[in-house]
């Protein structure tokens, strides 16, 4: 294990990793990794393709439990908790292969998040005042993805970039404290990574929510990450600032492939 | 989502059915033929509740349909002479049956969740199909009739009368469906319609996916064994085969005949099985296979029933139109 060890900054993490693990049959997907973020950073999250990345993300977000270790979310061990617990304690995630709801339109897709966020999800009718906040904020919401124009139309008629912008407003429907991003831009084309990028920025620096991000495209990963974590083959192999990275040989290793001698 | 299906439709739908005794003697049919469309048209929607707005396959919903049924008819059979308090007693018979082992089930997904369901109903089946001296056995439960219904300053004979009959059932069924389409338009179901767009998406949205197909399997029992007490009170008789697996499939059929995605769509399929079974069985023992046959066929060309039909003609329309 060669992650630097940073002493915890005057802010608490909102996120704490302790040394998690995860394991499928013979396989070490994920090897003791330990990890913090910070109140408001942003942090990417790279490394080649089956470095565990996703894996990384689906035990910080409950998709399954760590062989061992624990996960501290907020100073809480959410380590046994379901999916839908750690949401409603402020951690929204999306996927890297997109989970909308397909037939129902980018509107309605954002106000079943709303009302699940504002408690409502047993609710058998809102109040008028309910309903006008959560329709001003699905206003809010397409607005900040520029989906004015098809916001009546099913996700699953709107091009690919659509449908990621919409599935990361639906995850900021929420309003997490923590939003984990995998590869946002996956599958884009220039135009459609430049404006993810942009909403990610936007929100990072504007609103101040902490982000995580798994991305493969460097130029989206140094334009918006403060600091990076490098995984190869389930470990930590490296954490910095993107200039750190930059320099760090082994993680330049881990990329080519070559043989490294720590 | 807000809406359902468009006003108009669902006023021609109403229309339909508040003059059913008239226009089905003049098709030929008869008013307790009437009758039977609405009430296994409640139970094909109430499974379409499960079905086409959860994304969950009950193939044991007849279970609840039957022990309703049997709720209902013993109680009047042995207990008292009460068509309100018959039913109160059948609906909740199955409703928790339902709720005990919704309990058990809520974790199973497709075809292990329909396995299940099935094996269970066949339990409900073969109890009532060995247990002679209480169900009548393969006999049926015989020996009682839907009473009188007393409104204290009149009773309404439910059982000379055909037509009175047909209205009492139209006015459960208005209930049943008036509740259905409110729990349906509310956040709780557009969290049911979130979980069958796309499951994942839903509980990492914060749904607790198992307790919320719980709660719609539950009320989709709770309106099915509603049903199944007209069912058995429209016969004045039950027996075993309303619990039995075959039952539930063809409340399947009928949702998925009529369209899963539309909100009448379970009602226009059980109106096309229950006419389908009466003109061709009166040609023909197998007339099973009849409704079968139309059954693929429209499985095969027409993926989203009848009302998938209608929906894209109205689509295509609206397309030229605009062009």
């Amino acid at each position: 294990m060669s992650a630097e060890r940073r002493p915890a900054g005057a802010a608490a993490p909102l996120l704490h990793v302790d040394n998690v693990s995860r394991h499928f049959g013979s396989l070490v997907a994920v090897d003791r990794v330990s990890l913090t973020i910070a109140p408001g950073e942003l942090r990417a999250i790279i490394g080649p393709n089956g470095a565990g990345k996703t894996t990384f993300f689906n035990l910080i977000s409950g998709f399954f439990p760590p062989t061992s270790g624990r996960i501290l979310f907020a100073g809480t061990d959410v380590t046994p908790m379901p999916p839908e617990r750690r949401v409603a304690m402020g951690m929204a995630r999306t996927f890297q292969i997109t989970e909308v709801f397909p037939e129902l339109t980018v509107r309605e897709n954002l106000r079943i998040p709303l009302e699940v966020a504002a408690g409502k999800r047993l609710a058998l009718r809102l109040s008028a005042a309910d309903d006008a906040r959560i329709e001003a904020r699905i206003d809010e919401l397409v607005a900040m993805g520029h989906l004015e124009a098809r916001a009546h139309r099913p996700v699953n008629e709107l091009p690919h970039g659509d449908q990621r912008t919409t599935e990361i407003l639906t995850a900021l429907a929420l309003s997490p404290r923590l939003l984990l991003l995998d590869e946002p831009t996956a599958g884009m084309g220039d135009q459609e990574t430049y404006d993810i990028t942009r909403l990610i920025r936007r929100l990072h620096r504007e609103t101040g929510l902490t982000i995580a991000l798994i991305e493969h495209d460097m130029r989206v990963v140094f334009h918006l990450a403060d600091r990076i974590a490098v995984l190869a083959e389930g470990a930590l192999l490296g954490e910095g600032t993107p200039e750190e990275i930059a320099r760090d040989e082994r993680v330049q290793a881990a990329y080519l492939g070559e043989e490294v001698h720590a | 989502m807000t809406r359902l299906e468009k006003p108009a439709l669902t006023a021609f739908v109403w229309l339909a059915l508040l003059t059913m005794p008239w226009w089905m003697n003049a098709i030929g049919g008869y008013t307790e033929l009437a009758s039977r469309v609405l009430v296994l048209g409640l139970a094909a929607m109430a499974l379409n509740f499960l079905l086409g707005y959860t994304g969950v396959l009950s193939f044991g919903h007849a279970a609840y349909f039957g022990l309703g049924a049997y709720g209902v008819g013993m109680m009047i059979k042995f207990v008292v002479p009460s068509t309100p308090l018959g039913m109160l007693v059948g609906v909740a018979t199955g409703t928790v049956a339902a709720a005990v082992l919704g309990l058990l089930i809520v974790k199973l997904r497709g075809v292990y969740f329909a396995m299940v369901t099935i094996a269970f109903g066949q339990v409900f089946y073969f109890i009532a199909f060995r247990w002679n001296s209480v169900t009548g056995g393969d006999d049926g439960l015989t020996g009682w009739k839907r009473q009188a219904l007393d409104l204290g300053f009149t009773q309404v004979d439910l059982l000379g009368n055909d037509r009175a009959f047909y209205y009492f059932l139209l006015f459960v069924f208005a209930l049943a469906v008036g509740a259905m389409a409110l729990i349906l338009r509310s956040p709780f179901g557009r969290t049911l319609v979130a979980i069958r767009e796309n499951e994942r998406r839903a509980r990492f949205l914060g749904i607790p996916v198992e307790r919320h197909i719980w709660l719609s399997f539950v009320i989709s029992c709770f309106f099915v064994s509603l049903a199944g007490t007209l069912y058995a009170l429209l016969n004045n008789f039950v027996d075993p085969r309303a619990l039995r697996w075959d039952q539930s499939g063809n409340f399947v059929i009928m949702a998925v005949l009529g369209g899963m995605r539309s909100f009448w769509g379970p009602l226009v399929g059980a109106a096309i099985f229950v006419v389908l079974q009466d003109y061709v069985s009166s040609h023909t023992e197998n007339w099973m296979s009849f409704v079968g046959l139309f059954f693929v066929l429209v499985v095969l060309f027409f993926p989203r029933g009848v009302m998938g039909i209608l929906a894209r003609r109205r689509a295509t329309d609206a397309t030229k139109e605009g062009a």
